[in-house]
């Protein structure tokens, strides 16, 4: 019994090295020569963001014929529950504007009044025009 | 053909229609409806492109054409248009109809026209006087039955002001222009105080839900015991600002619940871009009359470009423990104290030329170790005030660089302080935050590409038998 446990052990290890030495982009073993077993043994990149936000910015492509449509712009979750930012903007403002988001969050819902958008977050930032991205 | 540029007054006078920006959604965009319409240059009529209907079936049950946004008319003017078929094949009939509708959803047909076979393909401009006023929506329809012939409609120009709200559903503004209370230019169904002109908006950092939790070592510039308790706070600000997005208050909530250090530690706020005079007063800290604390009249720290809050100098003083030791709520076999509250109120300058827009306000909290004042200890990335003590830096296991802005982070790029985005249980005394956050490790190692969600009470990520639980 322990003999087949110990064969079992070895194949399921061997298993997972299989499956991990495929991964090349895992940066723990990619330096196997140091066991990572506490913060000390830690190398952070030193751009890492250790907050659980990331800094995203959020860009706004105004609506220049409709200067006089004002109302709030709102970034929020999707579930419209967190509010990241709103403030009472015209319809034909261009704004650029840093937003802190939770790591967790890949889109975010923007709303300006009844016109209403899922955005997704790509590359730190979130685009968003007023104009619906129906198919011509 | 109209040119492009009179694309960007249709919100005005005249309102305009003439798919020139090639993308149906821009139309859209002002509350035109096209059914069945696309916008491209085939069988165009003038400039780069022409609204084309759909193959016209169906007879007026399936209408294709544009609808306008609602239009004020003022009794004078015209109705001027363009239009014509692709062709004539196996057509039963072709229609063209210009109807009006009023803000009761009835309409009446202003003008009528029939296709035939001879002309189909001419352009025809036809003219509408406008003896009406009021509110209301033109609908430019094609309809008809038999073949695949579809209409063709160009610039349209409608002499009447533009009067669809795009951000309230398109309705008429006649529902809404009068519906804010304080005339701060916030209608009253987005003014969380639609009776007050000097407020409009709440917002709330770091997310409406709930609170974020501040976590400190205090031993900088060296390194700690990274168990993360030597200041344990949970913060949720609420701040408050006009219709012009400006400042008007701040309310800190900022809880201690633990304090795991044998120092006495302060605790402030820099707010990174905001001046002193910016703000009016400040009211609520807690100060036992520290030598380090030094405030101006409003309430900020004197000495200071940016503005600089006390929250409290002395952290024992707040979370007393009755003992002598200075350690509290972090030792599971010893008595709990309840979290202390405190409650800040920032009040900002809304005066012409002195205010500051709700966007400027961003939180860099710090702590001040054991009544030193230039022993700043900030979140990793986060810019010491003007008071920290310079020769501090890059000592012992410090290796803050101020000319690249890497700020209180170890030579490996750790840090002293970290800040979690909602409420979260921390360490017991002497126990590294790896111990009771299982995939803490592999998230900084990794550079943030793995376990984002290091923190959350997921399976497999805490240890709660390390973790301070009450």
């Amino acid at each position: 019994m322990t003999n087949m446990k110990s064969k079992t052990i070895i194949i399921f290890t061997a298993i997972a090295f299989g499956f991990i030495s495929c991964k090349k982009d895992n940066p723990i073993l990619d330096n196997p020569e140091k066991e990572v077993v506490n913060i000390s043994d830690v190398k952070a990149n030193q751009s890492f963001n250790w907050s659980t936000q990331n800094n995203i910015i959020f860009n706004v492509e105004g609506f220049k014929p409709l200067a006089a449509e004002k109302n709030v712009l709102k970034v929020t979750s999707t579930d419209g529950k967190d509010v990241f930012f709103a403030g009472n903007y015209s319809m034909a403002d261009d704004l650029k504007q840093d937003l802190n988001i939770p790591r967790l969050n890949t889109q975010v819902r923007v709303s300006f009044g009844s016109i209403n958008k899922i955005v997704p977050i790509e590359n730190g930032i979130i685009n968003f025009s007023y104009l619906s991205n129906d198919p011509q | 053909m109209l040119i492009g540029v009179m694309s960007f007054v249709q919100a005005q006078n005249p309102v305009i229609l003439n798919a020139e920006s090639g993308n149906r959604n821009t139309d859209a965009a002002l509350c035109w409806v096209l059914p069945g319409v696309v916008y491209n240059a085939a069988s165009r009529i003038s400039g780069q492109h022409s609204a084309r209907t759909g193959q016209l079936t169906g007879g007026q049950q399936y209408p294709n054409g544009a609808q306008s946004p609602w239009i004020k008319f003022n009794g004078t003017g015209n109705i001027t248009w363009k239009m014509k078929l692709d062709r004539w094949a196996g057509v039963n009939y072709r229609k063209f109809a210009l109807v009006r509708v009023n803000t009761l959803g009835q309409t009446d047909t202003l003008y009528r026209y029939n296709f035939n076979a001879t002309t189909a393909e001419n352009v025809v401009n036809p003219h509408q006087t406008i003896n009406f006023s009021g509110v209301f929506k033109l609908q430019f329809y094609f309809y008809g039955d038999g073949g695949t012939t579809r209409g063709i409609l160009d610039d349209v120009v409608i002499d009447g002001e533009y009067w669809s709200s795009p951000s309230r559903n398109c309705e008429p503004k006649n529902e809404i222009i009068n519906n804010d209370n304080d005339a701060d230019g916030v209608t009253n169904d987005r003014d969380a105080y639609p009776n007050d002109p000097s407020r409009a908006f709440d917002c709330y950092y770091p997310a409406t839900s709930g609170p974020g939790t501040l976590m400190f070592e205090d031993l900088w510039p060296k390194k700690g015991d990274y168990d993360l308790n030597d200041l344990v706070a949970e913060y949720k600000v609420k701040f408050v600002y006009n219709g012009q997005n400006n400042l008007v208050e701040a309310f800190m909530t900022i809880v201690t619940k633990a304090l795991g250090a044998g120092n006495s530690n302060g605790f402030m706020y820099q707010l990174d871009n905001i001046t002193p005079n910016k703000i009016l007063s400040v009211t609520g800290f807690k100060n036992t009359g520290s030598r380090w604390v030094n405030l101006a009249a409003n309430g900020t720290e004197i000495g200071q470009q940016k503005a600089n809050i006390l929250i409290f100098d002395n952290g024992n003083a707040v979370l007393p423990n009755g003992t002598s030791s200075n350690i509290t709520n972090v030792e599971p076999n010893q008595p709990y104290f309840n979290p202390d509250t405190t409650k800040i109120k920032i009040t900002f300058d809304t005066r012409a030329g002195n205010t500051t827009h709700f966007s400027a306000l961003n939180f860099n909290p710090y702590l001040i170790a054991n009544q030193n004042r230039g022993a700043e200890v900030h979140l990793p990335g986060f810019m010491p005030s003007d008071k920290a003590d310079r020769s501090l830096f890059g000592t012992y296991d410090d290796d803050t660089i101020l000319s690249t802005r890497k700020y209180y982070q170890t030579k490996n790029n750790l840090p002293w302080a970290i800040d979690i985005n909602r409420s979260i249980p921390y360490m017991q005394e002497q126990k590294e935050i790896t111990t009771g956050y299982s995939k803490f490790l592999q998230w900084a190692q990794s550079n943030g590409t793995m376990f984002n969600d290091w923190y959350l009470d997921n399976s497999g990520n805490r240890d709660n038998s390390n973790l301070y639980l009450r």
